[in-house]
């Protein structure tokens, strides 16, 4: 595989297995800089599994994943803080912390990973909640929000610490289509502000609104990487029967 | 016929909570330290436990004076009825049972909160934004356990003999000065130590078996039911299994030979 110079993140050879069942027999991929990759596969293919790989939630078998060149797979729990910081993660269900406040979410990783005081806290999470039309929507329990406004506060606490790389799973499952056009809103005005990231996800519709290129999981491999345009026009069967599912029914 | 799976099992378990028990200290002296959760842990465990832990102190105390009295009466054996409810409370009572309310309470408590977070993915976030679950999570907790666990035990064995003393005075006719007298000629200082590292112990292990089984906690809600339950009876097991072998140590060691 050809390295290209903006490469930020690569996946080489990822390799994992469940007892017998093997889910990624080789998995091969280059995220570019200021690029929005979209990740489409059939169910239980290991989409996810991807992504926690990447951030260490996971640890593959076998292959390497390299962050600017540098191999970030296999590093001690210790050491992937500050990888962390760099690559954010927007979970399904949003995974907010239950027990605290919209605002208390999103300030911890500022108390965390910063020194800021808490006026300036105060200020970046009203920011944030701006960014994904959440604002006043501090006080609220996670309890308190609907399916698409846990999204979306996840998404402002996965970006409160401007990571380079963000990693969206499954973003759009099951929200209505207002928020699921709300949330794909929200990451195209990122996408003008230079977002890097991957989607894992299952809605083509989105995918093909905002992704610059798609991969497909197929068999355990990454079975192709195309940008939108030419795989609009992919004549490959196994490329239709992901995106236009229609076409064989 | 115990099956190979039990041992397997027992030996995961084993390892696990050890495992686990392992990281904490590795991490115990790392920076950040989390003082306000580890507060807010000893509030929960203690202060919460409070009110059962004096009500159940206070029967148990007034039932051994009762039962001992009406028993040892008929050797004319009453007035020994202090020292003996005392080296009871302090030596075995007091700790075993603040230890078992604390497993039932606190234990089952950690290991749902935890598996709770785990199968919603807020032990995932955790990690996913920089920080550590085993200081986040454990650690405050096994500290906390720590902490309180043998002042609780320390409270109720003072409630305790407050509890036989009261039944001694009206119950048994012992005059309370004698009472005190005679409970606070028996007792001696290691009698209440001993008891205090038992609960030590006991602490360690239900805050690590608790915060073990929720982090691995699988099957969404039925998986933390399970887990719940399975803290409660592995600690309780565990408390009276070795309460027995933690005794006969300090039989060996610290009480003084017949």
């Amino acid at each position: 595989m050809t390295i290209t110079a903006d490469c930020v993140l690569e996946l080489r050879g990822l390799r994992r297995r469940f007892g017998s069942k093997i889910v990624h027999e080789g998995i091969d991929l280059q995220l570019r800089g200021q690029e929005l990759l979209a990740l489409f596969g059939g169910s239980g293919t290991g989409k996810s599994l991807i992504l926690r790989s990447i951030i260490g939630l996971e640890e593959p078998d076998a292959g390497e994943i390299l962050w600017h060149g540098r191999t970030i797979s296999g590093l001690h729990e210790r050491d992937w803080i500050d990888v962390r910081k760099k690559i954010a993660y927007v979970f399904q269900n949003g995974a907010l912390f239950d027990s605290l406040t919209v605002y208390e979410n999103l300030a911890y990783p500022l108390r965390e990973h910063t020194k800021l005081k808490e006026p300036e806290i105060r200020a970046r999470v009203a920011e944030m909640l701006t960014l994904v039309d959440m604002p006043g929507s501090e006080n609220l329990l996670p309890g308190e929000l609907s399916g698409g406004m846990q999204k979306r506060a996840g998404l402002a606490r996965a970006m409160i610490l401007g990571p380079e790389i963000l990693l969206f799973d499954e973003p759009t499952a099951g929200l209505d289509p207002v928020n699921t056009t709300r949330f794909v809103q929200n990451i195209l005005d990122l996408k003008r502000r230079g977002l890097t990231g991957i989607f894992v996800t299952h809605d083509i519709a989105s995918a093909l609104a905002v992704a610059d290129r798609i991969a497909i999981l197929h068999q355990g491999r990454i079975h192709c990487i195309e940008t939108v345009e030419s795989i609009r026009s992919s004549r490959d069967p196994v490329v239709r029967k992901f995106l236009f599912p229609e076409e064989s029914t | 016929m115990v099956s190979a799976q039990y041992w397997r099992s027992t030996i995961e378990i084993a390892g696990g909570v050890v495992h686990l028990g392992i990281q904490a200290a590795r991490e115990l002296f790392r920076r950040p330290f989390y003082h306000s959760l580890i507060i807010q842990q000893i509030y929960r465990i203690g202060v919460e436990s409070l009110g059962l832990v004096l009500v159940t102190a206070l029967a148990t105390g007034s039932v051994m004076a009762l039962q001992f009295g009406y028993g040892m009466a008929k050797f004319g054996a009453k007035l020994y009825v202090p020292k003996v409810v005392a080296l009871t409370i302090a030596r075995e009572m007091g700790p075993v049972f603040t230890s078992l309310l604390v497993a039932g309470r606190i234990g089952s408590g950690i290991a749902s909160e935890v598996a709770s977070m785990k199968v919603t993915q807020q032990i995932d976030a955790m990690r996913a934004l920089g920080t550590s679950p085993i200081k986040r999570i454990v650690i405050p907790r096994l500290l906390a356990a720590l902490i309180a666990l043998p002042i609780l035990t320390l409270i109720a064995d003072y409630v305790s003999l407050f509890g036989a003393m009261l039944v001694g005075r009206t119950e048994l006719g012992i005059n309370s000065e004698f009472y005190w007298a005679k409970t606070l000629e028996t007792l001696r200082l290691y009698d209440l130590t001993t008891g205090m590292a038992k609960t030590a112990i006991f602490a360690v292990f239900i805050s690590l078996a608790a915060c073990w089984k929720g982090l691995n906690t699988e099957g969404g809600t039925q998986g933390v039911g399970n887990s719940t339950t399975w803290v409660v009876v592995v600690s309780s097991v565990f408390i009276m299994i070795s309460d027995f072998f933690l005794t006969k140590l300090f039989i060996l060691t610290v009480y003084p030979r017949i």
